[in-house]
């Protein structure tokens, strides 16, 4: 992936500009995924854990999961739902933290 | 020669005559009565015909109970009962559940009904009325597919179980209910998920589909690992081919069910 697609546009506000990191990471081995009606639902098979994704949530995890930056996905929940990128990035970002700490993401 | 049966599917030769339909296919497993052991660790205890233990061990699973036993490896299935009716009642039931999960196949707890646009599941909980909903969709016409143990194939058919559904009657004791036993197996259109979550019937989707699915699955609180990846997907699959609604538990009739599906086949439609 090039820099390029990481880096706030210039007409984007600065503060924005300044959280975007271009930041990708992978699903690791034990976690699989299946995609249901614009949804998903994760298994953990480390922890024996299913969990679901909102529609936005779904929307993220195709991005990230395919190697695609938080900023990437940011700029498709905007793209596809109503909201700013501020918004999107604030959302991603918590999302993101969330699947870390539950060790379904890895950097 | 023991005469082959079909039992949720799978072809067993058994030294005495089930209400399972015959088969001609090769047996995969031999049914036989004996002494059965019980050793191995407890995995989960059944509701029925009496709260029993199922037990793993290295050679394959045992089911232990006061006065009944089963040993139970892929390709034999030994039953210890003090009468044929128990023998059978352990047999189609739980033992027939673990050793299905014990060969990997998936199997739901529920119910199945073939109606006219296809195979209706009935699933939930033991108590949740799905027996007793499935033989009043029988007495309005429609076929019964199995009933307790629901295995879905590949194709997304449910396997025909034995020809009866089990109620209760009025004095607190399961009875059977005989019925014509199904031939073939039923292509899945839908499945009712029976709860006390749901004070109607209303159309599943997504997640709430999928994780009411999960719930359902013939061992809900025992999740062996190789079988998660095999759930998790059939889950899925049924999210996405089969239209889930979740129903309240013990209080719904056929009259209720042809409504909502109908008022969900207009919203289909207009969509």
């Amino acid at each position: 992936m090039s820099d390029d697609t990481d880096r706030a546009p210039a007409d984007e506000p600065t503060a924005s500009r300044a959280r975007y990191a271009p930041r990708t990471y992978r699903v690791p081995t034990h976690v699989r995924t299946a995609p249901v009606d614009g949804e998903a639902v994760l298994l953990d098979m480390r922890q024996n854990l299913y969990l679901g994704l909102n529609r936005t949530g779904a929307a993220v995890w195709e991005v990230l999961s395919r190697g695609g930056s938080e900023h990437e996905a940011a700029r498709d929940l905007v793209r596809r739902f109503e909201t700013d990128l501020d918004t999107a990035a604030g959302d991603v970002r918590e999302l993101v933290g969330n699947l870390l700490e539950r060790g379904l993401l890895v950097r | 020669m023991m005469p082959t049966q079909s039992l949720y599917g799978v072809p067993v030769a058994c030294s005495w005559s089930l209400p399972l339909p015959p088969t001609e296919a090769p047996a995969v497993a031999r049914v036989c009565r004996g002494a059965v052991g019980a050793r191995g660790n407890v995995l989960w205890r059944t509701s029925m015909p009496e709260g029993m233990d199922v037990l793993e061990h290295a050679a394959g699973r045992a089911l232990v109970g006061r006065a009944c036993r089963a040993g139970i490896a892929p390709d034999r299935i030994r039953l210890r009962a003090p009468s044929r009716d128990v023998a059978e009642q352990l047999l189609l039931g739980p033992v027939a559940g673990t050793w299905l999960d014990l060969r990997g196949e998936q199997v739901l707890h529920g119910a199945c009904v073939q109606r006219e646009e296809g195979g209706l599941a009935i699933l939930g909980p033991s108590g949740s009325g799905k027996s007793t909903l499935a033989q009043a969709l029988v007495d309005a016409g429609a076929q019964l597919i199995t009933d307790e143990l629901v295995r879905i194939d590949d194709d997304l058919r449910v396997a025909p179980g034995p020809g009866y559904t089990r109620l209760f009657n009025a004095a607190g004791v399961k009875e059977r209910r005989l019925t014509a036993p199904a031939r073939t197996p039923a292509p899945l259109h839908a499945a009712l998920i029976l709860s006390t979550r749901f004070t109607e019937v209303v159309p599943l989707h997504g997640v709430r589909a999928v994780a009411s699915l999960l719930d359902n699955f013939y061992t809900p609180s025992w999740h062996p690992r190789r079988q998660m990846p095999l759930r998790h997907e059939l889950a899925c699959r049924l999210a996405q081919h089969v239209t889930i609604y979740g129903g309240p538990a013990r209080r719904l009739h056929p009259e209720h069910l042809a409504v909502a599906f109908a008022r969900e086949r207009e919203r289909s439609r207009r969509r």
